[in-house]
């Protein structure tokens, strides 16, 4: 099982405080519950005496009435001189005292002969010793309110116990609803009469004696005889007092072994204790059985509070537990977790995220120190990308030129890959022109509208110029507020509207060769040391390629007309042959010679010369296709162009074209006076004309030629030359 | 599985509308159920019915009632019904337990039935008027006699209220319920106990509840009486046409099944001789629009023993009381050296005994009293009260009444002619003609009467004392309902066992006070 720390600490909490507080609540229940039934025996042992002595409280004052009664003057002489009925009306006055329901008067019958007194005597004698006294009574007169029971009178050894002067006093029952006290006493001994009377007192005990026990103490109580309950405390539905119920005989099984039996019951819609015990006469003899009914509530309730009270503390317990199992998992648990994800997202590289936790504790120090631990490593990292991404930048910026010898295009990744590299919105590059000591602007990337190479400063004059004479990078943040910032026409375009600059000077062998201008740094910060560092070393590179470029160029450029070199000519048009032959298109071969040229010089001079081969090579260049076909001085007054991808029909139509916009060019030439120029042109094709080089120069060199012998300031193709014409140059 | 899904959310779907439905049904209806007791004629504990239809069950009981009343309220309030336990009266007086409680047993019991309100019935006058209204100040609900009134100023007793308006729900619709108390009363009921009382007309009485229950919004009438539905047709015109939405009644044919229509008014009867075995549970709905019932349902409720468990608290409050009076009852008042047998066609020394008390309690010349008010023999020996209320278990009084001599001796001869329970008879003996009795044909089987050792005069008036049942010429002899009434003594029983303990032995003997005579 997966758990979270929190819920861990939760979970310890509330297992820590809950089993010490399951464990006192089940040991204090129990231990109460074992009270409880100890202090329930305890009071229902009490209730039960209480309700024994309550239930006999009547029988001694039933003695001492009898007694007294007995020792009326009135009532010896009635049993010295009078019969029995005389008794029995003596005896009928003494209802309102006793209440009685029957009384009898028993005497000690003479027994085997012997008189009476003598029997009298010897029984005196005995009176206070310890032999029972042998004979039989007989009843001598009765006083019976109602109908009796004989089962209710005394066994004969009762009357010769109480002859003997001990007083037998008794509980007896008549059939379902009565109980009776039976006292039996002898009377006083100075009665002096012949014969041993012995008195049998019956007063019925009235439900009201028990009924006072449950109206004081709601308890109820229910006597029986051996078999049926005969009073009752109880009443039935039908509002009959419940007399005449069986004994439970698991309660008579029960009492055999011990004093008393115990039993939960339910009476109606009353949940109660029963107890069942025996009750005895004052001989310790038994009479019959007693169920005192105890409801139960007012035991269970004590214990009841407790426990319930237990119960409101464990739940209480267990509710703080949870509360400070909460509180420390929302103090410790929380920012751990928060830790973890951190550390998680951290080890994936992002060392921004903070953790954020501001206390003045451990936990608080150990997120500040891991937040400072996540600046540096943050910044490290930065440093570290930016290393890697100037180093990227530098390959790629190399790269890119190394594959280039156009200038312009190498002037645009130049700018392109350092406007991306310093994350601004565009950018442009001024070349100084050692003729005109200016600087200008060479290539731009980002402005709207077309380029246009005008705008040119004077070193020191603006940023840029700034840069170039000082030769020190300059970096302006707020430019619209820099007096030193010169604003062109495309600057004060609103769309156009300049925020920050880095003017980053070139220098090819400590000599600053131009300006790199960078333009509004994207995102509010402006540019900054980092980005200064950069653009230096992309300036540097920049530099060497665009120096490495302008050489190369110097190299392979006739210095005069600035056409490709014959050398340069002759590497060209062996490369374009051999794509040619590959690849199965055509291309054609221009030869040109102008008319008549030694005439100019010879005429003009040298210098007139040199412009008319200056101004026709420039009519070259700006009448073929620029990047496509390559225009090279052939040699002396001779040019030749390469036109690849060029059939027949084509190159004729371009020679005608230069040929046309030459003799249409006008020169002046010394003393205003406009010189006519012409041109011969001859053309040769491959493969229609030749696949091999030098054939091919020499059919276009043979066309030429035809062209010069047919009148001049003519192109003519080598498939138009008559084959007897065809001359071979040699001749 | 897809298709126990489709099932299930089929069923939970049909459910949801039946519900839905059904909470729309309730919005619009209001249920009231009305349950209607009374007639307990203090029954506080259970006993065996000897009527139909439960004859033979062990039936009523406070305990078992409270708790009946009670699972019907929690049902009524389950479904969402207003529940009000209206009482047709007749509960107090009636056993041992409302005699000798003076019917605090019966009004301690009630008080746990939740009564929403109790008619005054004519039995409740029984113990006196003093002992009514002790009762209705101890009563936790209104009782209500719209009729009653106090014959010296015609004001209405603060005992009692004239009617209730019972609020149902907050939009104000109210049920107005009126007690009307059965007009007999002044004359069924012995005169000291009515003494103070004055009955004012039914028609004003439903008039001045209809103007209160229109002054208080209730559109919803009730009648509370004791009409039977049979005989009182009177009555229950006025109230039908004066439109009271329901009239509760009594129903003494056990035929009702609880409920009847009458134009528009709701019959509602109460078993007349329920003593309570059993309830009336009447379901009214109501459009909550209109405040209109537009259907009902009526049920008799059984309230048997072995059915229900009994109220634990009752219970209680009973079994205190019935301890209270069975210490009352076991307290021996005279010990009587004869078995005490009771007559029927004989003169027994039972019927002399009690005859010469009454005589003697009345000062009258003659004392007469019914065979069948003996219900019981009292063994020799000790005599308790119980021994006397089983004996003596009528609540009657003592009456004297002037009676002329030849009423006297007509009346003589009526019990002598009928031979069912001979009339018990003090101050006076007479014999009779046993084959004239038996023949059934001869109008004469009286053959002397000799009041005070001499003939009877016809033409002289003699004080006769008898009990009150009698007086009104009940039992078989109403000539003497138009005698004169010359005093009252108090309970029969009570005022007889008054005299005994005071006397203490009892040794009545046959006198030959009635002589039995076969004439050829």
């Amino acid at each position: 099982m997966n758990l979270r720390l929190s819920h861990k600490i939760i979970l310890n909490f509330a297992i820590i405080l809950i089993i010490p507080m399951l464990l006192s609540v089940y040991l204090v229940s129990s231990d109460l519950a074992e009270r409880s039934e100890r202090e329930i025996d305890n009071q229902l042992e009490f209730t039960t005496k209480i309700v024994n002595k309550f239930f006999f409280r009547s029988l001694n004052s039933i003695q001492v009435q009898l007694n007294l009664l007995a020792g009326t003057e009135k009532f010896r002489a009635a049993l010295e001189k009078s019969g029995s009925e005389e008794i029995a009306l003596l005896i009928k006055s003494w209802d309102e005292k006793l209440n009685y329901s029957f009384i009898d008067v028993y005497y000690l019958a003479t027994q085997e002969g012997r008189s009476a007194s003598a029997e009298e005597e010897g029984l005196r004698a005995k009176t206070n010793g310890t032999q029972a006294a042998a004979g039989r009574f007989e009843l001598y007169a009765s006083v019976r309110k109602s109908k009796f029971d004989p089962a209710m009178a005394p066994a004969d050894d009762a009357l010769g116990k109480a002859a003997r002067g001990k007083n037998q006093s008794s509980i007896v029952f008549a059939g379902e609803q009565k109980a009776y006290f039976r006292c039996v006493i002898k009377p006083p001994e100075n009665l002096g009469v012949n014969k041993t009377f012995v008195l049998c007192a019956y007063v019925q005990i009235p439900n009201e004696s028990i009924d006072a026990i449950k109206d004081i103490t709601n308890i109820d109580v229910m006597i029986f005889d051996d078999k049926i309950s005969v009073m009752s405390t109880r009443f039935d539905p039908s509002g009959r007092r419940t007399t005449g119920l069986k004994l439970d005989a698991e309660a008579v099984r029960r009492l055999e072994k011990s004093p008393s039996y115990r039993v939960n019951d339910k009476f109606l819609s009353d949940y109660t204790v029963n107890v069942y015990s025996k009750i005895f006469d004052e001989d310790k003899k038994f009479c019959g059985y007693m169920c005192v009914i105890v409801p139960r509530e007012l035991f269970a309730m004590a214990s009841m509070y407790v426990v319930k009270n237990l119960y409101i503390i464990l739940a209480i317990s267990l509710a703080l537990a949870t509360l400070s199992g909460y509180l420390l998992s929302s103090n410790i648990a929380a920012p751990l977790v928060q830790f973890a994800k951190i550390a998680h997202i951290t080890s994936e590289g992002d060392f921004k995220q903070k953790v954020d936790i501001r206390r003045s504790d451990e936990i608080g120090e150990l997120a500040s120190a891991f937040n400072k631990m996540g600046g540096k490593l943050d910044r490290y990292n930065e440093s570290l990308k930016r290393k890697m991404f100037e180093i990227t930048t530098l390959y790629e910026v190399s790269q890119s030129m190394n594959f280039l010898n156009n200038k312009d295009q190498l002037l645009t990744i130049i700018l392109t890959k350092m406007i991306e590299a310093l994350n601004a919105e565009k950018g442009s590059i001024m070349l100084y022109n050692a003729e005109e000591c200016l600087i200008s602007c060479e290539m731009a990337v980002g402005y709207p509208g077309k380029f246009e190479r005008r705008v040119k400063f004077s070193p020191g004059e603006g940023k840029a110029g700034q840069a170039f004479q000082s030769g020190e990078t300059i970096i302006s943040n707020d430019i619209q507020s820099d007096n030193s910032f010169l604003r062109t026409q495309s600057t004060q375009n609103t769309d156009n509207v300049t925020r920050n600059m880095m003017c980053v000077p070139m220098k090819a062998k400590d000599e600053a060769i131009g300006v790199i201008n960078i333009v509004n740094k994207k995102g509010a910060e402006g540019f900054n040391e980092e980005d200064k560092a950069l653009a230096l070393s992309l300036s540097t590179q920049a530099a060497m390629t665009i120096e490495n470029a302008r050489l190369y160029e110097l190299s392979i450029t006739d210095g005069m007309t600035r056409l490709f070199i014959h050398r340069y000519f002759q590497i060209r048009l062996d490369e374009e042959l051999k794509r040619c032959n590959r690849y199965g298109p055509v291309m054609s071969l221009i030869m040109t010679d102008i008319d008549h040229f030694k005439k100019f010089n010879d005429t003009y001079g040298h210098q007139v010369g040199d412009m008319v081969l200056i101004k026709v090579a420039d009519i070259i260049r700006e009448t073929i296709r620029n990047e496509v076909d390559i225009p090279c001085r052939y040699g002396g007054e001779e040019f030749a162009i390469i036109a690849p991808q060029t059939g027949f029909e084509d190159a004729k139509k371009m020679a005608e074209r230069i040929r046309t916009a030459v003799e249409s060019a006008k020169l002046q030439g010394p003393g205003g006076k406009l010189l006519q120029i012409t041109i011969s042109l001859g053309i040769s094709t491959c493969p229609l004309n030749s696949k091999d080089k030098k054939d091919l120069i020499l059919k276009a060199d043979s066309a030429l030629y035809y062209s010069k012998k047919n009148g001049r300031n003519r192109a003519t193709h080598f498939s138009e030359v008559p084959a007897a014409a065809v001359e071979s140059p040699e001749a | 599985m897809k298709k126990l899904f489709k099932s299930i959310f089929y069923f939970v779907f049909v459910m949801f509308f039946i519900i839905a439905y059904s909470f729309v049904d309730m919005a619009k209806t209001t249920k009231v159920t009305f349950v209607v007791s009374g007639i307990l004629q203090g029954n506080i504990v259970s006993y065996k019915a000897s009527g139909e239809p439960y004859r033979g069950a062990m039936v009523g009981g406070m305990p078992f009632l409270v708790s009946k009343i009670s699972e019907l309220k929690k049902k009524a309030h389950k479904s969402r019904s207003a529940f009000y336990l209206l009482d047709c009266g007749d509960n107090f007086p009636g056993t041992a337990h409302s005699y000798y409680s003076q019917c605090r047993a019966v009004v301690d019991t009630m008080n746990l039935m939740g009564v929403t309100a109790m008619l005054l019935g004519n039995r409740e006058l029984d113990y006196g008027f003093e002992v009514l209204k002790a009762r209705s100040r101890d009563a936790n609900f209104p009782i209500l006699a719209a009729n009653v009134r106090n014959k010296n100023d015609g004001a209405p007793f603060a005992e009692f209220q004239d009617s209730l308006i019972l609020p149902l729900d907050d939009a104000g619709f109210k049920i107005g319920v009126v007690g009307i108390t059965p007009p007999e009363t002044l004359t069924d009921s012995t005169i000291k106990n009515v003494s103070e009382l004055a009955l004012i007309g039914e028609t004003e009485t439903v008039e001045i509840f209809k103007r209160k229950a229109a002054k208080e919004g209730a559109s919803f009438t009730v009648a509370l009486t004791q009409l039977d539905f049979e005989k009182d047709r009177q009555l229950l015109d006025l109230l039908v046409r004066s439109g009271i939405d329901m009239v509760i009644g009594l129903d003494f044919t056990n035929q009702m099944n609880g409920i009847k229509k009458s134009g528009d008014t709701m019959l509602v009867a109460l078993n007349g001789f329920a003593k309570g075995a059993q309830l009336t549970k009447v379901d009214v709905f109501f459009d909550t629009r209109t405040r209109r019932p537009f259907d009902f349902c009526a049920e008799m409720v059984p309230v048997a023993v072995n059915q229900i468990e009994p109220d634990g608290d009752c219970a209680k409050v009973v079994s205190d009381y019935l301890r209270k009076l069975d210490a009352i009852m076991n307290q021996v008042i005279a010990v009587s050296e004869v078995d005490l047998k009771r007559p029927f066609n004989e003169e027994t020394n039972f019927g002399n005994l009690i005859a010469d008390y009454m005589r003697k309690a009345a000062s009258a010349e003659v004392a007469v009293q019914n065979a069948g008010s003996f219900r019981a023999d009292i063994d020799s020996g000790d005599v308790t009260v119980g021994d006397f209320y089983n004996a003596l278990p009528f609540d009657n009084d003592i009456v004297s009444i002037e009676v002329p001599g030849d009423v006297l001796y007509d009346v003589i001869n009526t019990t002598c002619r009928r031979e069912r329970g001979l009339l018990q008879i003090s101050g006076a003996s007479y014999s009779y003609d046993a084959n004239a009795a038996q023949s059934g044909h001869t109008a004469e089987a009286l053959l002397s009467l000799s009041v005070g050792g001499s003939e009877i005069r016809k033409d002289k008036k003699y004080i006769v004392a008898t009990n009150s049942f009698l007086a009104s010429g009940q039992g078989g002899y109403p000539q003497l309902k138009n005698c004169r009434m010359v005093g009252s003594f108090g309970n029969l029983r009570e005022s007889v066992m008054m005299r005994i303990r005071e006397d203490k032995i009892l040794k009545p003997s046959i006198e030959g006070r009635i002589t039995r005579v076969s004439k050829p």
